[in-house]
């Protein structure tokens, strides 16, 4: 039964990415909005829209009531939950079913088993996909979890086993940070999904994530599209993806999709999901002192199922663009009862695509999440580029929301092109009234590691300091500020013409004057 | 074109310019920046025949220029952010700055009581905006003096969320 109306449970650019496709395969399309939502552009894209409730996610994007009602109250007849919020959600899926509702997902129980990290991992072992050495302590008290680290040893990771996203994890480099750690992600876990319960996991050192894109239909069929690079991430924030992952062998390419296809079989998956994969080194000490183990020797490299992820990825256009299927269609046909739309050997790889992700935070001040309204934003365009946006000028970014603004996605025959074309993007990209991570971004695709392809996940942490610095790359010397101050003079005279105009005057001092300003101006 | 300190670039100008735009001469800089107006907030310079796109945009708390794929941004108001504002409360002694929110945020978790005793960098309050969690920690030695939120509120940028008192040196050493 073919989806005639779809209701997308979600905000921002992913629903507003949704809706295109519903546009494309003459689908309509259901928008959701809280209140402070009502005039953002993934409210206006859609076909119809309907106010859910206030801003706090609690109230609106998170009420699987609210929810439902608006699926009934539009006559939609199928969900698709986008990313984040309930799109792992088993009670959600099941809401759904229980409504009559299409839901475009796996079914209830299979998030259900592959949200909980530690069932995830028992089916994981049994399937044969290895995994990374952990425990979930029975009794989950701070001793407990302490007793249970001591017995895995250090570093290790805290992990909430409901989560996702980073949320409720900790990275513990010994005991002393053990405690504090605990508390925090028992926290996290507990007010981002309702469920503390904890789980220990070694920390690989300086490992790469490597995940493979999988779709499954109703009839058992499992394909994957091959793999994305995430090492580029920051407190297991993603910041850049790649496609194909750089110097990745293919005989390890091999290993990793074959694990990802047996993970989804062995689950009895449906739709679109994510097989996670760590790939590095292991600890030198726990390998008889070798050390210094090849990621890219597939006999040496360490791989380990981390999670499945039983949604739509937000770095799915990657893999849409090296292999020119579009991910959301396929979504859509498959919740809908078809087969799979492609055999394995339909699907090949061409060229190579990154995606930036540019978030709303202030890099130079711990990352701190900006909030505000976006003065002017203009998006790039080109050849090869796509730009996946939830905002325009005027719009207002929330506190209440996820701080990512768009995704920059660059395409190009080559990985260098890529990376050209990703920085030319984004030096085209223009966001004033709240601050971004771009000038961050731009140093990252500048960075001698990431243009010889040789990054992994403590990348970012460890090459910040010079990341936040000015670099001489930034731009050529002192024309853009003479430019900028030439333009800030004409800027002030064009105001105050205008104050003058308007019989305002003198009474306008409140607005900054550029001359005298200038000298304090910060790079963003 | 010498190439000097940015902050240092501005000295003299002088110009000869209408609403339209005009020639600008900058104090120190051989030859003129032709600048003209595009549109309500784009204008275009050009500076020895290479032109540049400018965009500029006044905010509530900020102005920002555009050019060249760079950002620029003129706080109001010097910016007070959590780390900033916890090491100069740290120069200048607990209570010197409020323990307050940099952005509308809700409350996660309070985690001292009155009549407590911090040292720097404990967690006082952690609050929660988009998803992440925000600490809040002690610039120095200091006593609890009073906790103005709760669990689950919703707080505003720059209201205090703890007060804190110097130590009472005699007392803490009656504790030890």
């Amino acid at each position: 039964m073919s989806i005639r109306r779809l209701l997308i449970a979600n905000r921002g650019e992913i629903a507003v990415r949704i809706v295109r496709a519903c546009r494309e395969l003459e689908i309509e399309s259901v928008a959701v909005c809280s209140t402070i939502d009502a005039r953002a552009p993934h409210a206006r894209a859609a076909d119809r829209c309907v106010t859910i409730g206030p801003p706090r996610p609690r109230e609106s994007y998170l009420s699987i009531g609210a929810l439902i009602d608006a699926a009934r109250q539009t006559g939609a007849d199928a969900v698709h939950p986008g990313y984040g919020f309930l799109s792992e959600s088993p009670e959600m899926a099941e809401a759904c079913v229980e409504a009559g509702l299409t839901w475009v997902g796996p079914p209830a129980d299979v998030i259900a088993r592959l949200g909980s990290k530690i069932e995830a991992r028992r089916l994981m072992e049994a399937a044969g996909v290895p995994v990374v050495p952990g425990h979930t302590p029975r009794d989950q008290s701070d001793d407990g979890l302490a007793e249970a680290a001591r017995r895995l040893g250090y570093p290790l990771l805290v992990k909430a086993s409901a989560g996702g996203g980073g949320r409720g994890m900790r990275a513990v480099k010994d005991a002393h940070q053990l405690d504090d750690a605990v508390r925090a992600a028992r926290r996290e876990a507990e007010a981002a999904f309702g469920d503390g319960t904890l789980y220990v996991e070694r920390l690989l050192t300086q490992p790469r994530h490597i995940e493979v894109q999988v779709m499954a239909d109703h009839e058992g069929g499992v394909v994957h599209l091959f793999e994305r690079e995430c090492s580029v991430q920051r407190r297991h924030q993603k910041v850049v993806e790649e496609s194909p992952a750089p110097h990745l062998s293919a005989t390890l390419r091999a290993r990793l999709t074959q694990a990802a296809v047996r993970a989804a079989e062995a689950a009895g998956y449906r739709n679109a999901g994510t097989v996670e994969f760590l790939v590095g080194g292991s600890d030198p000490a726990e390998d008889g002192g070798r050390g210094n183990d090849d990621p890219n020797d597939p006999d040496d490299a360490v791989v380990a199922f981390l999670e499945m992820n039983t949604r739509l990825q937000v770095e799915h256009p990657i893999t849409e663009a090296v292999t020119g299927r579009d991910l959301v269609h396929a979504q859509l046909a498959v919740a809908g009862g078809a087969p799979l739309p492609w055999t394995q050997a339909d699907i090949q790889t061409r060229g190579h695509a990154i995606e930036c992700r540019l978030y709303a935070e202030q890099p130079d001040n711990g990352f701190t999440p900006d909030a505000g309204r976006l003065l002017c934003y203009r998006e790039p365009t080109g050849p090869g580029v796509r730009v996946d946006s939830g905002v325009a000028s005027g719009s207002t970014v929330s506190p209440h929301y996820d701080t990512l603004l768009a995704k920059l996605i660059a395409f190009a025959d080559t990985r260098n092109t890529a990376l050209a074309r990703a920085r030319v993007a984004l030096a085209q990209l223009v966001v004033l009234g709240v601050q971004t991570n771009a000038t961050l971004l731009s140093r990252i695709l500048r960075h001698p590691r990431m243009v010889e392809g040789h990054v992994d996940t403590a990348f970012l942490e460890s090459e910040l300091d010079g990341l936040l610095v000015d670099a001489d790359g930034d731009g050529d010397g002192e024309g853009p500020a003479l430019a900028l101050t030439a333009a800030l003079a004409l800027h002030g005279r064009v105001e105050a013409d205008a104050r003058l105009a308007t019989g305002r005057g003198a009474e306008a001092g409140g607005q900054p004057d550029p001359w005298r300003t200038l000298g304090a101006w910060r790079l963003r | 074109m010498t190439r000097r300190p940015p902050g240092a670039v501005v000295q003299t100008l002088t110009g000869d310019i209408d609403h339209r735009g005009g020639q600008i001469q900058i104090d120190g800089l051989d030859g003129l920046i032709d600048v003209r107006r595009i549109d309500s907030n784009t204008y275009e310079s050009t500076i020895d025949g290479r032109r540049f796109e400018v965009i500029v945009a006044n905010g509530p708390d900020a102005d920002w220029g555009w050019v060249d794929g760079r950002t620029f941004r003129w706080p109001h108001r010097p910016d007070v952010d959590t780390a900033s504002a916890a090491s100069n409360a740290a120069q200048a002694g607990p209570g010197a700055s409020p323990i307050a929110a940099t952005m509308p945020a809700t409350v996660s978790q309070v985690a001292v009581s009155v009549g407590q005793r911090v040292s720097r960098g404990d967690v006082l309050v952690v609050l929660e905006a988009m998803k992440m969690e925000i600490p809040l920690r002690a610039p120095g030695e200091a006593r609890v003096a009073a906790i103005r939120c709760a669990e689950g509120e919703t707080v505003e940028p720059g209201v205090p969320l703890v007060d804190l008192a110097e130590v009472d040196d005699s007392l803490a050493t009656a504790d030890e």
